[in-house]
C-alpha cells in the first residue's frame, strides 16, 4: 500500500492541478482575511476583534474544503478523462487498492492543506488585527484549527467518493459544488434546517466554526457526522468501482 | 514461459456478444497478429486478457496465470492499450512513474526514453506531442518492466515510415529474443511482414489461426486471405 501511495504522490506532484490548488487558496485566503480586518468596523459591519467579526475573518476552512474537494475529484475522475486509469491499473489490476492509496493520500493532504490554510490566514489575521491595535482574538482558535483541518481531510475523501462515483471531472466538479452551494446552502439551510445541519455542508459548517452556531449540531456531533458522510460514501465509491467495468 | 491462453472466452455486453467462445494459445519467442474487422472482438479479448474487462464465461491467461494473479503485472506483460497521458504532465514523468510501478529504477526509464528516440522531448507536456511521439511514450512505458510478454493495441498508428521501421526492427528482435509478441492491427501489409502467426476473428468468433505463411498460401497477400476468410464466416 505505502508504494501505491508513493505512486498517487507522485502522479499528484507531476500534475498541475496541486499548485493551481495551493496558489488559489493562498490568494482567495489573504483576499478574504484582508478584507475581513481592514473593512471591519465600516458600513455597519462587526468591529474589528468582535467575535463575530474574528469568526467571519477565519472562515477560510469553506474555503479549503471547497479547494480539496475539487483535487479529490480530479485525483479519481481526472483519470478517466486522460485515459490513464488503463495504465493504472494494468500496474495495480485490484482496483480497490488504487481507490484506497488514493482515498488515504488525499485524506492525509487534505489534513494538511486544511491546517495550513488555517495557519496561514490566521497568521495573516494577527498581523493585520495588531496593526489595527487588536491584540486578543476571543475565539476557540484550537478547536477551529482542528475543524479545519479535518474539514479538510473529509471533503477531499468526499472528491475522491464523487470523482470515483461518476469518472467524469466536469460533472462531479459542477454536481458537488451545486451541491454544496446550492442545494444545501441555498435552499436546504432555509428550508429545512433540521435535516440541513446532518448533512456534509451543515457538519462541515459546525466543525469549522471557532463557535458553536445555532442551529447546527455541536462541534464533536458535527465531527462524527462529517467523518461519516466521508467514509460512508468513500465505501460506497469502492462497491461501484469494484463491480463496475472500465468503459 | 511467456505464454497466453485464451479458453473459451466470452463476453457479453447486455444482448451483444462482443467475443463468443475464443479458444487459441500464443506461442513465446513469436510474433502473433491478432486481426478482424472493427467490432470483432479484439480489443475485448485483449482488455479481458488484461484484466481491464471480466469475461462472461471462460479464461484468458499468461503463464497459466489471470492478469490480476500475476505478481508484479508490468513486469511480465507489457501493454500498449488506448494509450492516455496526462497532457500537462512531461514524456519523462509519465515513463517514470510507470518505472515506480513497475518497481525499477528511473535510469531505466531515462534509457527507454532514449530507446524510442524521445530523449530531445522527454521534458516536454505531453500535450504537444504527435501521434507517433505518443505511441513511442506508450511503448517506452510499457517497456519499463522489462517484461517477456508484449500486447499491443494498434502499435503501428500514427507511426511515419521511419517509426515504423523502427518499430518492426523492435518488436522482431523482441520476439527473436525469445518475448511473446501479440498485436492488433488494421495495418495488414505491416502485420504480412513481421507476423509469425495470426489469429483472425469474425463477429466475436475464431475464424481461423495459425502461422501466417498457412494462411496465406505461403504469399505476402494476407490481405486478400483476410477477406476470403472474414466473407467465408459471413456467409456461414
Amino acid at each position: 500500500m505505502n508504494t501505491l501511495i508513493r505512486i498517487e504522490w507522485r502522479k499528484l506532484v507531476t500534475s498541475p492541478a496541486v499548485y493551481v490548488a495551493a496558489a488559489i487558496t493562498l490568494a482567495l485566503t489573504t483576499a478574504s482575511v484582508t478584507v475581513g480586518v481592514l473593512l471591519a468596523g465600516y458600513s455597519g459591519t462587526p468591529p474589528a476583534g468582535s467575535p463575530s467579526n474574528v469568526e467571519k475573518t477565519l472562515s477560510v476552512a469553506a474555503l479549503s474544503s471547497m479547494v480539496m474537494l475539487v483535487l479529490g475529484i480530479l485525483a479519481v475522475a481526472g483519470e478517466y478523462r486522460h485515459r490513464t486509469i488503463i495504465s493504472t491499473y494494468l500496474a495495480e489490476p485490484h482496483h480497490g487498492r488504487v481507490l484506497a492509496a488514493k482515498a488515504t493520500l488525499l485524506a492525509a493532504l487534505g489534513t494538511a492543506f486544511g491546517a495550513v490554510t488555517f495557519g496561514f490566514g490566521l497568521g495573516l489575521a494577527v498581523i493585520l488585527y495588531t496593526a489595527r491595535g487588536v491584540h486578543h482574538l476571543d475565539v476557540d482558535l484550537a478547536r477551529a484549527w482542528l475543524g479545519a483541518a479535518l474539514a479538510g481531510g473529509c471533503y477531499a475523501l468526499l472528491g475522491v467518493a464523487l470523482g470515483a462515483l461518476t469518472r467524469n471531472t466536469v460533472g462531479a466538479v459542477l454536481g458537488g459544488l451545486a451541491w454544496v452551494q446550492i442545494v444545501e446552502v441555498g435552499i436546504l439551510q432555509g428550508v429545512w434546517p433540521s435535516v440541513a445541519k446532518w448533512l456534509p455542508t451543515g457538519a462541515g459548517v459546525a466543525v469549522t466554526g471557532p463557535g458553536s452556531v445555532p442551529g447546527l449540531l455541536a462541534p464533536g456531533s458535527a465531527a462524527l457526522v462529517l467523518v461519516g458522510w466521508a467514509t460512508a460514501l468513500c465505501l460506497l465509491a469502492t462497491r461501484v468501482s469494484l463491480r463496475r467495468e472500465l468503459r | 514461459m511467456g505464454t497466453i491462453a485464451f479458453r473459451g472466452l466470452t463476453k457479453h455486453y447486455r444482448a451483444v456478444i462482443a467475443v463468443d467462445g475464443l479458444t487459441a494459445d500464443i506461442e513465446a519467442g513469436r510474433i502473433t497478429a491478432f486481426l478482424g474487422p472493427n467490432g470483432s472482438g479484439k480489443t475485448t479479448s485483449m482488455r479481458a486478457l488484461l484484466g481491464l474487462t471480466t469475461p462472461t464465461a471462460g479464461s484468458a491467461t499468461i503463464d497459466g496465470r489471470p492478469y490480476r494473479d500475476l505478481p508484479r503485472p508490468t513486469r511480465v506483460v507489457g501493454a500498449v492499450l488506448d494509450p492516455g497521458f496526462h497532457p500537462n504532465r512531461t514524456g519523462r514523468r509519465h515513463v517514470r512513474i510507470a518505472a515506480l510501478q513497475a518497481g525499477v529504477g528511473e535510469a531505466r526509464a531515462d534509457a527507454l526514453l532514449e530507446t524510442m528516440g524521445l530523449s530531445g522531448a522527454a521534458d516536454r507536456w505531453v500535450r504537444g506531442y504527435s501521434l507517433g511521439m505518443r505511441q513511442r511514450l506508450g511503448l517506452a512505458a510499457a517497456l519499463v518492466g522489462d517484461p517477456h510478454v508484449l500486447v499491443l493495441d494498434e502499435p503501428f498508428n500514427g507511426l511515419d515510415p521511419d517509426g515504423i521501421q523502427t518499430m518492426r526492427r523492435f518488436l522482431t528482435g523482441f520476439a527473436r529474443q525469445g518475448g511473446t509478441v501479440f498485436l492488433s492491427s488494421h495495418l495488414l501489409s505491416e502485420v504480412a511482414h513481421i507476423a509469425d502467426d495470426a489469429l483472425i476473428l469474425g463477429w466475436g468468433r475464431l475464424v481461423s489461426a495459425g502461422p501466417l505463411d498457412q494462411l496465406t498460401g505461403g504469399t505476402l497477400d494476407l490481405e486478400s486471405a483476410f477477406q476470403n476468410l472474414v466473407h467465408q464466416e459471413i456467409a456461414s
